[in-house]
């Protein structure tokens, strides 16, 4: 799983920030406020990290119940999937 | 920075442009680009492909091959417009701008229509700032604008192209924000975004709250842009609009800016006359036009 390379991650002001920039910018012309959390996980994958590792490095973080955080997780990167800012 | 606008002269002059703008959208930027649309190459195309502009403004000098040959002394029409087209089958996000002008105003509606055809918005404007700093020194005075009659007719008649009566009408009713703080007695500081949130950058490096600030403004190659945007932000928040428009119900609706004040007398504190009137007699025309037929509706 990698994010799509014609998006742009950029922390604005605090915020985390989507920008496509790419192809993909026909479809999705303008930009994708992310949560904190999203951040976290977009910032991860772009380094290469698994989906099995982000979670074992989100649960050192956050203290939330496993089951809950990969709900989470799993729902935030299939919409990312949907939305192709992320590739399988 | 988020948002940036490229514009000329026509950018596409530049042999570097695709470079220059792939680089800076590569950085994250939204970008908008400004341009007449006679020098879009296949290159060009291409790089836009790759990397759509988040939009694309195209000044669209006239609405036939017979005023662009009047107006800008060559034949760019079928050019411009076919560009238009392929830009837009190729989905890029458009706009179109147009200057109204003694010399195409014959036009106003041909170039609507082409919009409409092409579902592509027109945003067309009938006030022209006194090119100052083209000028020299001579505030106030643009050689080939309308009269602020003229200019306020036309601008009704734009409108009338994509507004109904019924918007027409609510343009110019009074809300309560119209109302708010309005002393008349001192001066507001300006509220757009120039120099708040927003800077402009001249070609030769000169940094100004925005582009129709007809000032000096500060180098950014001579000090650092930290510095310069600064010192624009500084004079931005010293910056005084006129005391009568501070209490006038038709502010939100009038173009009277800090930047047209001084383009019009030199001082951001005298209310420009041109503009005022232009922004009365358009109300006027409205109300004339369409006000009985909706007050009317109004009491049934
Ligand atoms: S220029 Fe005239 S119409 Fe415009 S805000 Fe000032 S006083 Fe009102
Ligand atoms: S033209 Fe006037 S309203 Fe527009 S950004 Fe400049 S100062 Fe502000």
């Amino acid at each position: 799983m990698k994010t799509n390379k014609g998006v742009i991650y950029r922390n604005i002001a605090g915020e985390h920030v989507l920008i496509p920039v790419g192809s993909i910018a026909m479809d999705k012309n303008g930009m994708f406020v992310m949560t904190e959390l999203g951040g976290c996980i977009w910032q991860m994958l772009e380094q290469g990290t698994t989906k099995e590792e982000i979670i074992t490095a989100l649960l050192e973080e956050y203290e939330v119940e496993e089951s809950r955080l990969r709900a989470d997780v799993e729902d935030f990167l299939q919409r990312m999937i949907d939305a192709k800012l992320i590739e399988e | 920075m988020l948002f940036l606008l490229l514009t000329g002269g026509e950018p596409f002059l530049r042999a570097d442009f695709a470079r220059i703008y792939t680089e800076l959208r590569k950085m994250g930027l939204m970008i908008s680009i400004n341009t007449n649309g006679s020098l879009l190459t296949d290159e060009l195309m291409e790089v836009f492909r790759q990397y759509p502009p988040t939009r694309v403004n195209v000044s669209l000098y006239g609405g036939s091959a017979q005023t662009y040959r009047d107006l800008c002394r060559n034949a760019a029409y079928e050019t411009v417009t076919a560009n238009i087209r392929r830009m837009k089958e190729a989905g890029l996000s458009l706009k179109i701008n147009c200057s109204v002008t003694p010399y195409n105003v014959q036009d106003i509606e041909k170039i609507f229509d082409f919009g409409k055809e092409n579902e592509i918005p027109v945003q067309a404007t009938t006030y022209m700032y006194p090119p100052v700093r083209i000028n020299g020194e001579k505030y106030g005075t643009a050689p080939d604008r309308f009269s602020w009659e003229d200019a306020a007719k036309y601008l009704v008649l734009c409108r009338e192209q994509y507004l109904t009566p019924e918007q027409l009408m609510y343009g110019i009713t009074q809300t309560e924000e119209d109302t708010l703080d309005c002393t008349g007695e001192t001066g507001m500081p300006m509220n757009c975004r120039a120099g708040r949130t927003a800077f402009w950058v001249t070609w030769d490096g000169r940094m100004l709250p925005c582009g129709m600030f007809p000032n000096e403004g500060y180098s950014v190659r001579s000090m650092k842009f930290e510095e310069a945007w600064q010192k624009v932000r500084d004079y931005t928040a010293s910056i005084m609009m006129p005391a009568e428009c501070s209490g006038c119900s038709k502010r939100e609706k009038c173009a009277a800016c800090a930047a047209a004040c001084i383009a019009e007398s030199g001082d951001s504190t005298i209310k420009p006359e041109y503009i005022c009137n232009m922004t009365q007699r358009q109300e006027d025309l409205i109300k004339q036009k369409y006000g009985r037929g909706i007050r009317s509706d109004e009491n049934k």
